[in-house]
């Protein structure tokens, strides 16, 4: 049985496009959303765009990946998946337009059809929900297109990452994937149907870099099995180092990140230095990069 | 006005109009009766559309019994008919002003349009608490406003803002009650003290009425007489000089002298009355909001009969408190500034005045303003000589509020996509093209961003030039934000999005209203700096 999303994409990119293709998660690595108290999931039909907080520095850190290395924008795209109902896009998309942002396209999950059709487990479980949201958009995608997938550490990001890289580069097809699919606790009866759509995806648009954001605090050693596509950036000033080592982002780009930080979310100094330091310790970011967001960061 | 001052005020701009009336007929100009007879005609065309309401019929009763009386009239009695209909213009006009209601409103109208705001997102008021929004933070104050406050105390002002929405007269107020000073008086349309969310503060903060469906010329003599005693006593005064809301967005560039002129006949009377303080300051003053409450009815007003607009528009946005409430919660919501930006002050001959009150002319040299009203022994009116006075005052004032403009978000982006439609569009009929520009697809972000810098240069040379205050662009000029920036505002409070993004696209969504936020920047020349083939467009 095919998996239910809404899918909606406001950007059809040229068929010899090569560049990259950012796709962010929404909750809790955009969004501050609380799924885990009771409260938090009655907030959340009730509030309003302006009510919706975000995973600090994230909407700077979006912004600089729409702009890209360059001195002049070049409008990265960006495609967002929510495991929200479709029912919130309005709202969710408001936000990003309060929060400076340009999404490209969106995918849902259609948590009503999935109810409708008894699929009560699938309703929290997000695995086959995350690789199929990709999958489907990748077939949309030109074949030549670089993606960047950002998550977090609250669900199995990582691992979903990991066998998208590996299904993408056609190290896991088939029976192989059918089987991985089962171990990463998906539904039996849903694992053929995503082998089929996977093997539509294989091929095109390979993984470029994959970035978990530990929104939840989890130590980064926690992905070691997945590198080396998959890295921890503990907050998003080392994402957006991450992405500017990855030539997505320029260093200027992550000293913005950094001021934005600072400003709005009264980060101090030795935070922003305490962060840098750590991509550089982890081997995220190269000292000359690093050097280079300190002269941005010093000159303004 | 203050309660004690109204009598006298009344008293002394009735007896100044019937006195000059009397004057005037013994030298030639219109007899008593003249000007009886012209106030009757007048009258009784804005009555017959009027309804019958208690205001309305003291007025037939009173112009019924002039009617009746004037045939048979002797001169004497005449001037006494003309007595009654001024004092009945003059007690409409003189506003009053409760010092109580005004300390209430500057404590109170801040954090409960904040309030209000927030009432529609209540989980924001809650998570917020103890902390109360308030409207303060949505004020940008600019330019000379350490001078304003200085003159203010040297003598009286005169503050000539630009005039985009009813809400003007409110922010201003707000604004001055910020900088410490105390409250100005203004002119406000009937309109506003019929509204239901205003017509308590505006009968009790010192606004005086106008009523723009009376054309005779005595009520208008009656409104100059008014604005010009109030200031002899030394109320500061708040003139909109474009006269009413600029229909089209763009700086005002053509400006009403009659009630600027009124800053010299005070001064002039000043000077002859040897008042300690005669000094008159015109202040001109930009207001910029990123969003208009009304923008879309004016800019409709504008386009139906390009120069023959409604002058009184009273079923706007303003009328409806939902779409105000509307209008006040996105500015919240957004985070949205209102830019008031002050002018250098000007003499009433458009002189520059210095922070110390003196004024200097167009080399810097100091000049004394009192010899340019000087007539054989002394100070005196006159009338061709003074106007021409205001006419350059005028021009002063013009100047100066396009050298001072601010120009938001909304406005760069608005005037950059504009052009580069029109560009694109050149071959059609300007009205044509306003209606049949969506089929001219959507502009691509890169062009956009590359045409944002051209207009960033352009904008620049300006200010080297002198042709732009210094800071026109007060929030920074990035035109990847100032993208985000104008998306934001556009893609809310309208009906329709003014201009929408789709992918790295962007479509118009709203013609008008992105041909009104873009006339802020018209004027300027900046037209070809977007694309060449706009250079006759100029």
């Amino acid at each position: 049985m095919s998996y239910p999303i809404i899918q909606l994409s406001e950007r059809r990119l040229q068929p010899d496009y090569e560049g990259p293709v950012f796709v962010w998660d929404v909750d809790k690595t955009y969004l501050d959303t609380d799924f885990k108290s009771i409260w938090g999931l009655l907030r959340i039909p009730l509030e309003m765009a302006i009510d919706k907080t975000i995973i600090p520095g994230t909407a700077a850190t979006l912004q600089e990946c729409r702009r890209g290395p360059g001195e002049h924008p070049v409008h990265t795209p960006i495609f967002f998946v929510s495991a929200s109902p479709p029912q919130l896009a309005g709202v969710i998309r408001r936000k990003m337009l309060l929060d400076g942002l340009q999404p490209d396209g969106f995918l849902f999950k259609d948590q009503l059809q999935l109810a409708l059709q008894g699929r009560f487990r699938e309703l929290k479980f997000q695995v086959e929900y995350k690789l199929t949201a990709h999958w489907s958009l990748i077939a949309d995608l030109p074949p030549g297109a670089r993606l960047v997938v950002v998550g977090d550490d609250w669900e199995s990001d990582g691992h979903v990452f990991h066998l998208l890289d590996a299904t993408q580069r056609g190290d896991l097809a088939g029976d192989d994937l059918a089987a991985a699919l089962l171990d990463a606790g998906v539904t039996p009866s849903s694992v053929d149907p995503m082998v089929d759509l996977a093997a539509r995806a294989t091929g095109r648009a390979q993984v470029m870099l994959a970035c978990v954001i530990l929104t939840r605090g989890r130590d980064p050693s926690y992905f070691d099995p997945y590198r080396p596509v998959v890295h921890a950036a503990r907050e998003a000033l080392q994402a957006a180092a991450l992405f500017a080592e990855h030539n997505l982002v320029s260093p200027g780009g992550v000293a913005r990140v950094a001021w934005r930080l600072r400003a709005d979310w009264g980060w101090t100094e030795q935070q922003v230095a305490d962060s840098l330091a750590d991509v550089t310790a982890r081997s995220l970011v190269a000292e000359p990069l690093i050097h280079q967001i300190r002269e941005a960061l010093e000159h303004g | 006005m203050k309660e004690q001052d109204r009598e006298r005020t009344i008293v002394e701009v009735v007896g100044r109009i019937v006195e000059a009336t009397r004057l005037g007929a013994n030298n030639g100009g219109l007899s008593v009766e003249d000007v009886l007879a012209d106030t009757l005609y007048f009258e009784q065309q804005r009555l017959k559309k009027s309804p019958r309401d208690r205001d309305n019929n003291a007025y037939r009763k009173l112009y019924r019994s002039i009617r009746q009386q004037l045939p048979r009239t002797s001169v004497s009695e005449q001037v006494e008919l003309l007595r009654q209909s001024t004092d009945r213009f003059a007690r409409e006009v003189v506003g009053k002003f409760d010092p109580r209601v005004y300390a209430f409103t500057t404590r109170v109208l801040p954090v409960g349009a904040g309030l209000m705001v927030n009432a529609v997102s209540p989980l924001s008021l809650i998570s917020r608490l103890p902390e109360l929004p308030s409207l303060k933070d949505q004020v940008v104050l600019r330019g000379a406003t350490e001078t304003l406050k200085g003159l203010a105390n040297k003598g009286t002002v005169i503050l000539a803002p630009t005039h985009l929405s009813n809400l003007d007269s409110i922010i201003l107020g707000y604004s001055l009650f910020l900088l410490g000073l105390p409250p100005f008086t203004y002119g406000a349309g009937l309109n506003l003290f019929a509204n239901p969310l205003l017509s308590f503060f505006m009968h009790n903060l010192g606004a005086y009425k106008v009523d723009r469906r009376k054309q005779a010329g005595l009520y208008k003599q009656v409104l100059k007489e008014y604005a010009t005693v109030s200031m002899e006593f030394g109320y500061h005064n708040l003139f909109f000089p474009g006269g009413t809301r600029c229909r089209s967005g763009a700086v005002e560039s053509h400006l009403k002298l009659g009630l600027l002129g009124c800053g010299l006949q005070a001064y002039i009377n000043n000077l002859k009355n040897n008042k300690e303080k005669p000094n008159i300051y015109i202040v001109p003053c930009t207001l910029s909001y990123g969003l208009v409450l009304e923008a879309a009815t004016l800019i409709d007003d504008h386009l139906k009969a390009a120069g023959k607009s409604r002058y009184i528009i009273e079923d706007d946005e303003f009328s409806k408190p939902r779409q105000v409430l509307n209008f006040v919660k996105e500015l919240i919501s957004l985070d949205a500034r209102i830019v008031m930006n002050i002018s250098e002050p000007l003499d009433p001959f458009g002189n520059r005045v210095r922070p110390d009150g003196t004024s200097e002319d167009g080399r810097g040299r100091s000049v004394d303003p009192s010899r340019y009203v000087f007539t054989g022994d002394g100070p005196d009116h006159d009338a061709q000589r003074d106007t021409e006075y205001t006419r350059e005052a005028g021009r002063a004032v013009v100047r100066s509020l396009r050298q001072d403009a601010t120009f938001l978000s909304t406005n760069l982006l608005a005037f950059t996509a504009f052009c580069l439609l029109r560009a694109r569009g050149m071959d059609r009929q300007f009205y044509r093209f306003l209606r049949t520009a969506d089929d001219l697809g959507g502009i691509p972000l890169n062009e956009v961003h590359l045409a944002l810098e051209r207009l960033r240069d352009a904008l620049r040379e300006k200010v080297r030039a002198g042709e732009l205050g210094s800071n026109p662009v007060p929030f920074g000029f990035d035109p990847q934000s100032v993208v985000a920036d104008g998306l934001k505002y556009f893609g809310t409070y309208h009906t329709h999005e003014v201009l929408a993004r789709r992918g790295d696209r962007l479509f118009p969504g709203d013609m008008k209203l992105l041909y009104y936020y873009h006339n802020r920047l018209t004027g300027y020349g900046l037209e070809s700096a977007i694309d060449e083939r706009l250079r006759g467009d100029q």
